[in-house]
């Protein structure tokens, strides 16, 4: 069978089980409370492959795990499986997540906000390498963390109570044999219940999407001749830097720098190359657009600029799209590419 | 229903609460008379500390017979992380006699769940 066969059988095998993950937890099942949900980060081991000119990570607060697919479009613009997708984890939250009070949680908050990270990629040339990346990322702030935030914790405390206090009058009545769904079915219920819930997220539903976050990230690519890992060797090292700053409720600017040593595909030597980015988001958590500019210097001696812009958006539940289109331009502005990416991504 | 067996002569029956997934929340548990729709003990609580989670029957354990802990539980669903758990976990001298939990995850700004163990003196 063809590598690239067996990777499309991979991607298909990868998106039935998520498929049934997704329908296993009803995710569509209850719509009339509001929901929020924070963008999917760019895992780093997706960003190390995803051959895209924006070299900005972007931070943001942990997930248990997050996928993220890419590359829709083939060579033509025309809709293709993704070239590459990535999977991005944290650790303490799978294994102890159960456990997890909040105590904890605010007392190793490095930890459980540690992720680590892997990708996969292959081209479409049958004679290309598959590649594959490994990564981890650390939260040094995250002022978007609701569960670090006390004020929050004491309003979302308060709400249950209170939701609580409605519930505890009719089990007084109906004793110990009362279900919450029998409960949560009765009209003045719904009603009390659906004020304390709209009251808490006027105050809270948009507070933090933008808050002030920062991270540092490192990755690794391997590059095989084959999808089995035979004739490995590693051929880039990544190490990013980012931090976003909110814009009262309506934006966020992203700053990153981002150091590369990569090795070269005709002579076998590395390089190195740095960049500087910075990123303005405007908008909603649900729908934003943003504007990017990038420095890069390779080797020293040659400059590349990138100016793009793009769109976010929450398709359903935490299901998210985003494409960005730009121009990679020389330090003479003389030679310049058009570059576009789609992405498609969800957090679990 | 699950079934918590205690030993009559043992130490105190204890019943304790517990919230995964750093979830926020808070909790009423009845300890419903056998048969009846009377409380015998009611005790109100929150995840902000752990401390104060855990509760001991009343004495003498035989009174406790064919009573009913019985929590509901609510939490505040916290994103990005919408996985939740809850759990009442009965136990005596050190060991577990009962566990009754739920979770999953939830796209709901809230959660409430029922958890329930009956009490009952081995033979």
């Amino acid at each position: 069978m063809k590598k690239n066969n067996i990777y499309k059988i991979l991607v298909l095998i990868f998106i039935i089980i998520s498929s049934n993950i997704i329908a296993q937890k009803k995710f569509s099942e209850l719509a009339q409370d509001y929901k929020t949900y924070f963008a999917v980060p760019d895992a780093p081991a997706f960003s190390l492959l995803n051959e895209i000119p924006s070299n900005i990570l972007r931070p943001a607060s942990v997930k248990e795990i997050a996928v993220s697919f890419s590359s829709f479009l083939d060579d033509e613009s025309r809709f293709t499986l993704p070239k590459s997708f990535a999977l991005e984890f944290s650790p303490g939250l799978l294994i102890n997540g159960k456990s997890l009070t909040l105590s904890e949680y605010n007392n190793n908050k490095w930890l459980y906000r540690f992720r680590i990270s892997g990708a996969t990629s292959r081209s479409e040339e049958p004679s290309s390498t598959t590649d594959f990346a490994f990564g981890f990322r650390v939260t040094l702030n995250d002022e978007s963390d609701l569960r670090a935030n006390a004020n929050y914790i004491k309003d979302a405390t308060d709400l249950s109570e209170k939701i609580q206090s409605l519930y505890d009058e009719k089990r007084l009545i109906l004793g110990p044999t009362a279900e919450p769904k029998m409960i949560e079915k009765l009209p003045d219920i719904i009603e009390k219940k659906n004020e304390l819930i709209n009251s808490f997220i006027e105050k809270w539903s948009e507070e933090k999407w933008n808050g002030n976050i920062s991270e540092l990230a490192f990755a690794s690519k391997i590059a095989s001749s084959d999808s089995l890992f035979n004739n490995v060797r590693l051929s880039k090292y990544s190490l990013w830097y980012s931090a976003a700053y909110g814009i009262g409720t309506w934006g966020q600017l992203l700053l990153g720098m981002n150091g590369n040593y990569e090795r070269s595909d005709t002579s076998n030597e590395f390089k190195s190359s740095f960049s500087i980015s910075s990123r303005v988001y405007i908008g909603s958590n649900k729908y934003k657009v943003h504007l990017e500019i990038q420095g890069s210097i390779i080797e020293k001696d040659k400059s590349v600029w990138l100016i793009d812009s793009g769109f976010e958006m929450r398709i359903e539940e935490n299901i998210w799209a985003e494409f960005t289109a730009g121009i990679e331009s020389s330090e003479s502005f003389q030679e310049s590419l058009i570059v576009t990416d789609f992405k498609f991504k969800y957090g679990l | 229903m699950i079934i918590a067996k205690f030993k009559k002569d043992g130490g105190s029956i204890c019943a304790e609460v517990k919230s995964g997934f750093a979830q926020p929340g808070s909790y009423t548990l009845y300890l419903w008379e056998a048969n009846s729709k009377k409380v015998v003990m009611e005790r109100k609580g929150n995840f902000i500390n752990t401390d104060d989670d855990k509760y001991e029957m009343p004495l003498p354990n035989e009174v406790n017979d064919q009573r009913i802990i019985d929590v509901f539980v609510t939490l505040v669903i916290t994103p990005p992380i919408i996985d939740w758990y809850v759990e009442l976990e009965v136990t005596q001298d050190g060991n577990v006699i009962g566990e009754d939990h739920a979770g999953g995850q939830s796209s709901q700004k809230t959660e409430t769940s029922k958890l329930l163990v009956k009490l009952v003196k081995e033979d």
